[in-house]
């Protein structure tokens, strides 16, 4: 009986330990660049607790300490150019605040390198917190890089520092005119091509396009294809007037709104707008509804480009590089759902086609207000994902449908 | 017009309603259907016997103890009673952590196979120990021995001998042997030994709703399900929710584990970690401080110098991590194979990044697989030999060992060497294994973390 109590028990012993001997992280810095044609910018994430811990200095947003800080970081942070002349570095922020998880001492520091040096090639020497302690690394990251075509959210990174290793070299390469341009472009149609949200949008004001609305009621009789082209060209230059606006502005003035009622507001207008396909709220007037919400959606573009460019040739072309992304695909999306509408327009089953194709895109409005209200993602939006992605299967399959009915119609017709 | 309104917002209203309802049930839904299936046979089980909390366990430990002292007292040639008394050692060393213990039941089962006929006494526990005190060479001859013993072994006696076999596999890097053993094990006979084997292997090679079914088939073998084991159970599976990064799932099982058997140290200090991850660091700090009373055990210590340091007091955090130190120092007299690890992640945390690499070396050397793979990884990034660490976990990545860790570490190789696509490339595979590896908060995580 014995024995087979400690047989039994064998096993525990082999795999129980009281607690397995296991690896762990430890708080890392991270150091994100912005290369800039003549500068750069570089913002530092030191976590606050590692600071304290390496330095003994006080972590309280007071002015003694931020001085404190400065002068550790001044000591441990130095560029120099590939000749060794030093860089010029000029802090513009040096505070404690939380940004992701427990607190962090952050700093902005613009670095500028010596007459006739590039911006794009340097060494960095860095032991701050590294050379106290061993087990702390930083990561170098580079944000953004207009003239190397990097502006988007996709990190870069350039290379780590921990312990006895405490200088990296960096070089970008030569600046290729307009990269950051077509990155932008590239940017623009990624965000707008994988942004459902968006293009449902765009398609829920495009449904009652072609109809003429009696009595809050959508009649059968249809627009001309040539009023009905006018109206959609209306609708899709006022959004995009709509969402250059605020793009320009969280570009230029700093126009910010959190993420999340931003995103709200683009779930409410989509209901909105799949709702007016089916009862007319504001016939006539889609294109100032869509510059208005146009506003919205370019809050949400904003967050995706709202920070890039150092300079204001930057920015601006990066929004304009961005803003034609997104209108490209806005025309291929118009272009390929246009045929089919205007024909379906004309049939008799319209009405019933336009109300089940809103009631979808309610429902998906919905199912993405409640996901961005409570922050939790529900069987809806997955669904929407999983389907959205062969949506361009759908509309080549509705196009031949429609063109199919329309000879058909003809054939009757003859 | 009014009632053609009315029309409109009531099916709309109706629609909104149903909305509602059906994204509230994805919270509910989330979990993938095998995962709860598996969860759900695990809650359906009830532990049989045994005591029902850690006082309770210690105190019949402490029991037993003085029985199989006064047994082996009485006739110390007696190998059985010899073997006895190495299994409570054990027993108290998994309640309690405390090495003396696992040196003793080494002394003891010296002892029984001293006392014994040749080719007989405790060589099964006696390689079960080997195993657990990092102490590889040897295991085998026993089992050797032990397998040509001349009475008939029983298959649960079979199965056990071939899943140490494997174990031994397992550490030294061979996992296919290991896996291809374990499953004959459990093909001679289905016991707990072997599934819960099978699930640490699928756990460690990046298959976890496997590993979760066989440790829950593990459970539902084991007739004699103690507290204890079953709270074990709960702890393991919540351990691998918290390797991909599940930290509300896991905080469940963990929760469950406490409630099966209050009042274990090591699942208190698990629950006392997800209290810092839900940013109550100064209650996690108050529980630390309580378990370290209780248990004495430098693993907490560490984990609470660990918070200290995140908060950035660096006075206490230098004090308890020079507490653990200190007997960190005292187990590597000990039983230096069997504290490696634990002393090495130490040192690289908190001490010198030179002896960790000693200490990381050695206790690769002792078991060169998976997890002592990535902790010498470490070390040599620590020791700025990025080439070398790089080297190690490139050949870890090309075996069947698959975590997050591993791909951390490889990216940090790989950015300290400046080579930044297969850094992004290694960091985008630790995030798929585990979505929150480089959450600013997991460095809070000390216990489960591999």
């Amino acid at each position: 009986m014995l024995r087979t109590y400690i047989l039994v028990f064998a096993f525990l012993i082999a795999l129980w330990a009281a607690a397995p001997a296991q690896a762990h992280l430890t708080p890392n810095s991270e150091v994100q660049i912005d290369f800039g044609n003549d500068h750069i910018v570089a913002d530092i994430i030191i976590p606050q607790g590692e600071y304290a811990f390496a330095t003994g200095n006080a972590v309280v947003n007071a002015p003694q300490s931020h001085a404190a800080a400065l002068r550790f970081l001044q000591r441990h942070m130095a560029l120099t150019a590939p000749n060794g002349a030093a860089w010029q570095l000029q802090f513009s922020k040096v505070e404690f605040v939380q940004i992701a998880g427990p607190p962090d001492l952050h700093a902005i520091v613009r670095a500028t390198p010596p007459s006739g040096q590039s911006a794009r090639r340097f060494r960095i020497q860095w032991t701050a917190i590294t050379s106290q302690v061993p087990s702390h690394s930083v990561l170098f990251v580079a944000r953004q890089d207009f003239g190397g075509g990097k502006n988007s959210h996709h990190r870069e990174m350039i290379g780590a520092l921990q312990g006895e290793r405490r200088v990296l070299d960096i070089d970008r390469g030569q600046t290729r005119p307009l990269a950051g341009f077509f990155a932008a472009v590239m940017l623009g149609m990624e965000h707008i091509a994988k942004g459902h949200d968006h293009l449902l949008f765009l398609i829920a004001l495009l449904l009652p396009a072609p109809l003429l609305a009696l009595t809050r009621r959508w009649q059968a009789d249809v627009r001309s294809a040539k009023d009905s082209i006018w109206l959609i060209v209306k609708i899709a230059t006022a959004f995009t007037l709509g969402h250059s606006a605020t793009l320009i502005g969280a570009a230029f003035l700093g126009w910010q709104l959190p993420a999340q009622p931003v995103e709200i507001m683009i779930a409410v207008s989509i209901f909105i707008s799949a709702i007016h396909a089916i009862r007319p709220l504001f016939p006539d007037r889609e294109p100032v509804v869509a510059l208005g919400f146009g506003l919205v959606h370019g809050l949400a573009f904003a967050t995706v480009i709202g920070n890039y460019g150092l300079d204001m040739q930057e920015k601006a072309l990066t929004i304009l590089g961005f803003n034609i992304g997104i209108e490209l695909v806005q025309l291929c999306v118009i272009a390929a759902i246009m045929p089919a509408l205007l024909i379906f327009a004309r049939q008799g089953y319209y009405a019933r086609l336009r109300n089940i194709l809103a009631s979808i895109i309610a429902v998906a409005a919905l199912a993405w207000l409640t996901e961005r209200v409570i922050e939790t993602a529900n069987p809806v939006t997955k669904l929407l994902e999983t389907v959205l992605v062969f949506a361009p299967y759908f509309v080549v399959i509705i196009t031949i449908t429609a063109i199919a009915v329309h000879f058909k119609r003809r054939v009757t017709t003859q | 017009m009014a009632m053609r309104y009315k029309k409109i917002w009531l099916p709309v209203l109706v629609l909104a309603a149903f909305m509602v309802v059906v994204s509230l049930s994805g919270a509910w839904l989330s979990p993938r259907p095998a995962r709860a299936d598996n969860i759900k046979a695990l809650a359906a089980l009830k532990p049989g016997y045994g005591p029902v909390n850690y006082a309770a366990a210690i105190e019949a430990a402490n029991q037993r103890l003085t029985l199989a002292n006064e047994r082996v007292a009485r006739d110390p040639a007696q190998w059985p009673y010899q073997e006895n008394l190495a299994y409570v050692h054990i027993a108290h060393y998994r309640l309690t952590g405390d090495y003396e213990h696992l040196m003793l039941a080494k002394s003891a089962l010296d002892q029984g196979i001293k006392s014994a006929p040749k080719g007989s006494g405790p060589l099964l526990l006696r390689a079960a120990l080997a195993v657990s005190r990092h102490d590889l060479p040897g295991v085998n001859a026993d089992l050797a021995v032990y397998d040509g013993t001349a009475v008939p072994l029983s298959a649960d006696e079979k199965s056990e001998s071939i899943a140490i076999s494997g174990d031994t596999d397992f550490y030294t890097g061979r996992y296919a042997a290991s896996i291809q053993k374990y499953q004959s094990a459990a093909q001679v006979s289905e016991n707990a030994g072997a599934l819960f084997r099978m699930g640490r292997y699928y756990q460690k090679i990046g298959k976890p709703d496997l590993a979760i079914a066989k440790f829950v088939r593990a459970a539902q073998v084991q007739k004699d399900r103690t507290p204890q084991f079953l709270s074990s159970i709960w702890l393991q599976v919540g351990v691998i929710e918290l390797e991909r990064g599940n930290w509300d799932l896991a905080k469940t099982h963990f929760t469950r584990a406490d409630k099966i058997f209050p009042g274990f140290w090591l699942t208190e200090a698990h629950l006392a970690q997800m209290l810092a991850l839900d940013g109550d660091i100064k209650v996690a700090k108050q529980r630390y401080d309580q378990i370290i009373a209780s248990s004495g055990s430098p693993e907490v210590m560490d984990a609470l110098a660990a918070l200290y340091r995140i908060e950035g007091n660096a006075v206490q955090s230098r004090t308890w991590s020079d507490r653990a130190g200190s007997i960190w120092t005292a187990r590597l007299a000990q039983l230096p194979k069997a504290a490696y690890g634990h002393a090495l992640d130490h040192e690289l945390v908190f001490g010198d990044p030179v002896k960790a690499l000693e200490l990381a070396r050695a206790n690769y050397a002792a078991r060169p697989h998976g997890d002592t793979a990535i902790m010498l990884g470490w070390a040599l990034l620590a020791n700025n030999k990025a080439p070398e660490a790089r080297d190690l976990l490139e050949d870890l990545r090309a075996s069947a060992w698959q975590s997050g860790q591993q791909y951390a570490a490889l990216s940090e190789a790989y950015a300290m060497l400046n080579q930044a696509e297969k850094s992004e490339a290694s960091r985008e595979k630790a995030l798929s294994i585990n979505p929150k590896i480089f959450d600013p908060s997991a460095p809070m995580i000390w216990f489960g973390h591999h």
